[in-house]
């Protein structure tokens, strides 16, 4: 492989016990402001019944323990941070229908369009004939508002016209029944292979076949956030989905260890008041034990774990499917708020891909009058990406290229 | 394929369980197919917190309003597909909760009586302590009378419930029908207005809220939430709690034993007041 990390007490020469001492003892760092973390990072609060809840200390993470390691050259926000080219064409989708040789047409139009050179040598731009690549889709919300596989075979079309084995093309994602239920099965895409994270399968101890699938050296840390109450029979479900638990989601074997590129293929959707969309789609998949991340932390995970070595370094292009797009209820189906955006959008910048569809979607809630909340707590995850060098949120300082039909 | 135990350690155990997505969980009442139709698969079961396997973030409102498990069946005849998801809320509030986050504004069909909506995709409805989302895949237009007869058979497999009356603490006059939504946390509270950090109005998961958006005289919308406590301490905390964790874009104008004022960034002012055990929260009103 041309990337593999291992873990970052092992970058430091430290065990984990020191590892995890020298975290308490960089608390004051790890707080986050010094990054430029915004303070509504600062989340939840202390509750005790009937008394008001004090401010709860920023939770601490391994942000900085990726921070240092040292990037490499193609990492995010790529060659082209803050250009995002939106290719519409209304014959992508009529009455319901994909027209697959239309959506291939879109997705060339945007990549070009996007390095300003052919396919060919927009491969060779981002990837290398040996590359190891991994297509991360999202099947949440099919059939309604995942990642189309007429996407997903443009892209495995480009791959393969350009020199890429078939055998070096994995498509993934966290659970194998989600894929399975999307349509992304050997079947739909013979000779390319086709992994999940994990499965659901455990032993009589709770034990789950796919603890293997987790590489115990690289992981995303948060003291204190466990995902269990102390309940057993709350916690049980928890602990019965989730390989592992208590502070550590470790990476897939498949990111640290097998992929050498990742090509994100998130779809366009809401979740809450943000955005469901390039940087969710990794942050929330390319892990274990990630049920307990949403509450205390939700999209500032969405930051940190692209911040991680295994993703920002291999995260090479983001092209979102915007065919069809949801702007309320998601980020599971609903009909009642999906519509036709006949749109492909395509970034090597994943938070300025992010920024300008959340902007899409509020200018979309607005119009068709849901409650639209403009708090900047929804997008302050971009920014804290930007100010990490990830990517540009900016909306001032990104170029919206769009392409019609 | 996926990494995944030697056969022979599982083989050793004797016992597989499925865990997170489990199949044929007693007790579950989906109902009959109509004449025509067959099951498809097995059905599938996530229960509780294992509803981040199937909607990963978009679990946060379910868990958070109450949520039992989700049982799931798809039938199939000839080369048409239907799957019948059946959210089992903690009560018929939560799962009324669900629906008026969920239903957008209503297309109903005046052949099925349960308060639903529907159109070529989905059907969505509630009844009793459950929350039904019927599915049809490929949206054909005129599929809706199957959609339909998806949700009498299902709707009668489950028992009955009362949320009548569930928003009567809001005042009727000038409340836009349609807008009311139930509130148990942070999550459900964000989908109406960010007022504070986490759970600021400390209903943890169990009391509820209720909120509506109401016309204003001279045109515009406010909103109103309405939250009663069990007694006067709790509601003290909860206004205490909002004055030290109101969002961060809010700006206290007056503070005192009743409650507090604010305006935000666009110039809308906001009112916390305390009424005996209750809590009442405008916002989006004019100067």
């Amino acid at each position: 492989m041309e990337i593999h990390y291992t873990s970052m007490d092992e970058v430091l020469g430290l065990d984990r016990r020191q590892f995890l001492q020298g975290l308490g003892a960089c608390s004051v760092v790890a707080g986050g402001l010094a990054l430029g973390v915004p303070p509504l990072y600062a989340g939840g609060q202390e509750k005790q019944q009937g008394k008001p809840a004090r401010p709860r200390p920023k939770i601490k993470t391994n942000l900085d323990e990726f921070m240092k390691v040292p990037r490499a050259k193609c990492a995010i926000p790529g060659p082209f941070p803050g250009k995002v080219v939106k290719v519409v064409d209304p014959a992508s989708l009529k009455e319901g229908k994909f027209d697959t040789a239309v959506v291939a047409d879109m997705v060339e139009r945007g990549i070009t369009r996007l390095t300003g050179k052919n396919m060919k040598e927009s491969f060779n731009l981002l990837l290398k004939p040996g590359d190891v690549v991994g297509l991360k889709v999202n099947p949440v919300g099919a059939p309604l508002i995942n990642t189309r596989l007429e996407v997903t075979e443009a892209v495995v079309r480009w791959l393969i016209d350009s020199g890429l084995p078939k055998e070096n093309i994995i498509i993934w994602d966290r659970f194998d029944v989600s894929l399975e239920k999307a349509g992304y099965t050997k079947n739909n895409f013979p000779g390319i292979r086709i992994e999940a994270l994990q499965g659901f399968v455990t032993d009589e101890k709770g034990r789950h076949a796919s603890e293997g699938s987790f590489d115990r050296k690289a992981y995303y840390f948060a003291k204190g956030v466990l995902g269990t109450t102390g309940n057993e029979k709350r916690d049980n479900g928890y602990l019965k989905q989730h390989v592992f638990n208590k502070e550590y989601s470790y990476f897939g074997k498949l990111v640290t260890q097998k992929l050498t590129k990742i090509i994100n293929l998130p779809a366009f959707k809401n979740t809450g008041n943000g955005v469901s969309m390039a940087t969710k789609n990794l942050a929330y998949a390319a892990l274990c034990n990630v049920g307990r991340l949403h509450r205390p932390l939700f999209f500032r995970v969405c930051t940190e774990v692209l911040a991680a070595p295994w993703i920002r370094d291999m995260l090479v292009l983001n092209i979102l499917d915007g065919l069809r797009a949801q702007y309320d209820g998601g980020p599971g189906k609903n009909a009642q708020f999906v519509y036709e955006n006949h749109s492909l959008y395509f970034a090597t910048d994943p938070f300025a891909l992010d920024m300008v569809g959340h902007r899409e979607l509020l200018a979309k809630r607005k119009k068709m009058k849901v409650k639209v909340s403009e708090n900047p707590r929804y997008t302050s995850y971009l920014h804290a990406g930007e100010k990490l060098g990830l990517g540009i949120a900016d909306p001032d300082r990104i170029d919206i290229v769009e392409v019609t039909a | 394929m996926m990494h995944a135990a030697p056969l022979s350690v599982l083989l050793l155990t004797g016992l597989l369980l499925l865990a997170g997505c489990e199949r044929g969980a007693d007790g579950m009442q989906i109902g009959d197919a109509p004449d025509g139709w067959d099951r498809s698969g097995e059905s599938r079961t996530f229960s509780g917190a294992n509803l981040y396997a199937y909607i990963n973030g978009g679990a946060e409102v379910f868990l958070e309003l109450g949520l039992d498990r989700l049982d799931m069946q798809s039938y199939t005849r000839g080369g048409e597909e239907i799957t019948v998801e059946i959210y089992r809320m903690t009560d018929a509030v939560a799962a009324a909760g669900v629906y008026l986050m969920k239903c957008g504004r209503e297309t109903p069909d005046p052949s099925f009586a349960e308060r639903h909506t529907v159109n070529d995709f989905q059907l969505l409805f509630h009844r009793g302590d459950a929350y039904v989302m019927i599915s049809n895949p490929d949206g054909k237009k005129g599929t809706t009378g199957t959609l339909l007869e998806f949700a009498r058979h299902t709707a009668a497999v489950l028992p009955g419930g009362e949320t009548v009356g569930l928003f009567d603490s809001l005042p009727q006059e000038g409340r836009i029908a349609g807008s009311e939504r139930v509130i148990r946390g942070q999550f459900t509270l964000q989908s109406v207005y960010t007022l504070g950090n986490g759970d600021v109005l400390q209903l943890g998961g169990t009391a509820t809220a209720l909120a509506a958006d109401y016309k204003m005289g001279k045109g515009g919308t406010f909103t109103r939430i309405v939250a009663d406590y069990a007694d006067d301490t709790l509601v003290r905390a909860a206004l205490d709690n909002v004055k030290a964790n109101l969002d961060s874009t809010l700006e206290i104008t007056s503070s005192g034993d009743s409650g507090i004022d604010f305006r935000d960034g666009a110039g809308k002012v906001g009112r916390v007041r305390v009424h005996e055990a209750r809590l009442e929260v405008t916002v989006n009103l004019d100067e």
